[in-house]
């Protein structure tokens, strides 16, 4: 720089300097502060946020580590549980083999012994199992029950004679036997007949009367004094019960 | 109390010490308003152009890098600012006046009321073209070298020297007489 460019210099710079105006300058300050307080405060802001997360984060961890002895304890429940209801129930399948081996003896054996041998089954299951497993026992044993019910309810695979069954309930011979059926067999002629004469054609003294020789002899009467009606009704009574 | 540079108190005000940027604030504002000033010769025209400079700086204070000098961006901004409120104006007509002509003008018509040299000067600094007068009180007010006013002129240093070297010489012959003062 010159000597002339320095002089020139020197002169600019002794000019009275201008300045803004004060309400300018204020505005300029007031915008700069709240702006800086605003960054304050935003930063503050964020801070509070992280804190937050951390104390949130902090809280789920210590949540999840308080858990996760319980879960633990419970798992290893679970899995010293599971080897004895495994045991138990391989006791019970094998009983359920056992079960179905009798149950393949009972058809032959008419199904003895084998409600001893579910109930063993199921005490086994309720003595280790919780109430579940009971209930599933349970369920299996009235199953079990139903599968074998008919094998014990059908030991009579051939049907009897009748005259057979008396004489082995009695003891009776067979002629014996036979006749003892015969006067079963009239009872039941009377009894049917019974249930025939509901109305007993207006015969009041002979309701509840099952001998057929007095409703004929009653017959004889009634068509001598010509009640032609009461007649024909107890022919039709007795032609009933002769035609069953 | 402890001087600290630009950046120093740019990285305090960006941690929410709002007394960091009074003391920048302080340090600039006159260099800052005088430049704009100078140049569009009226209090109020300046005032709206030196506030809205400064909000802009605090606007863009929390994108700034250090990479450059705080006062060079300072007067970029000011500058672009200037810019645009020439865009919005009907362009400034250049008075062409060669040396002659500008001595006659200055003193025929000023002279009388012209009562020391600096007044002179401030007469003289509004018959330069604008991109001269720019770069002179550029230079003058913010003590930048010629590569940052370059660069704040978005051109290059040779064009700047020229620039400034018009000014000079044009303002030397009117300030004729003065070398004694």
């Amino acid at each position: 720089m010159s000597h002339d460019d320095e002089q020139l210099s020197r002169l600019y710079q002794q000019i009275s300097k201008a300045e803004p105006s004060k309400m300018v300058e204020a505005r300029i300050q007031r915008t700069a502060k709240r702006t800086g307080v605003a960054k304050r405060r935003s930063r503050l802001t964020r801070l509070l946020s992280v804190a937050a997360v951390l104390v949130l984060s902090l809280g789920v961890v210590l949540r999840v580590i308080e858990e996760t002895p319980v879960k633990k304890d419970f798992e290893e429940q679970i899995m010293t549980s599971e080897p004895t209801a495994d045991k138990s129930m391989s006791v019970e399948r094998q009983e359920g083999n056992g079960l179905d081996d009798a149950m393949m003896q009972s058809e032959k054996e008419a199904g003895e012994g084998i409600f001893e041998k579910e109930t063993k089954a199921s005490r086994v299951i309720t003595d280790e199992k919780s109430g579940s497993l009971q209930i599933e026992s349970l369920s299996r044993q009235k199953s079990v029950q139903k599968k074998v019910a008919p094998a014990a309810a059908a030991p009579i695979p051939e049907p009897e004679t009748e005259p057979q069954r008396a004489a082995d309930v009695v003891g009776l011979s067979n002629n014996e036997a036979r006749e003892e059926v015969l006067s079963e067999s009239d009872n039941a002629v009377e009894a049917d007949f019974t249930a025939l004469s509901e109305s007993w054609c207006g015969q009041d003294d002979l309701v509840g009367v099952n001998d057929r020789q007095r409703w004929l002899a009653r017959l004889e009467q009634l068509k001598q004094l010509k009640q032609f009606e009461q007649v024909t009704c107890i022919e039709n009574l007795l032609d009933q019960q002769l035609a069953q | 109390m402890k001087q600290f540079d630009d950046n120093e108190l740019i990285d305090q005000y960006r941690s929410g010490n709002s007394r960091a940027f009074d003391q920048l604030y302080q340090r600039y504002r006159l260099p800052v308003f005088n430049y704009i000033f100078r140049q569009v010769k009226s209090q109020n025209i300046a005032d709206d152009i030196f506030q809205d400079v400064w909000l802009r700086v605090i606007k863009s204070i929390p994108g700034y890098n250090h990479q450059g000098q705080f006062l060079a961006w300072l007067f970029t901004i000011a500058r672009n600012r200037l810019t645009d409120h020439w865009r919005q104006q009907k362009p400034e007509e250049p008075v062409d006046i060669d040396d002659e002509q500008i001595a006659d003008s200055v003193l025929a018509e000023h002279v009388q009321f012209l009562k020391d040299c600096m007044e002179r000067l401030l007469a003289l600094l509004q018959i330069l073209k604008p991109e001269q007068r720019d770069a002179f009180v550029l230079q003058q007010e913010s003590g930048l070298s010629l590569d940052e006013i370059a660069s704040i002129s978005d051109c290059g240093r040779e064009t700047i020297k020229s620039r400034l070297r018009y000014a000079m010489n044009k303002l030397r012959k009117g300030l004729e007489g003065c070398d004694e003062s």
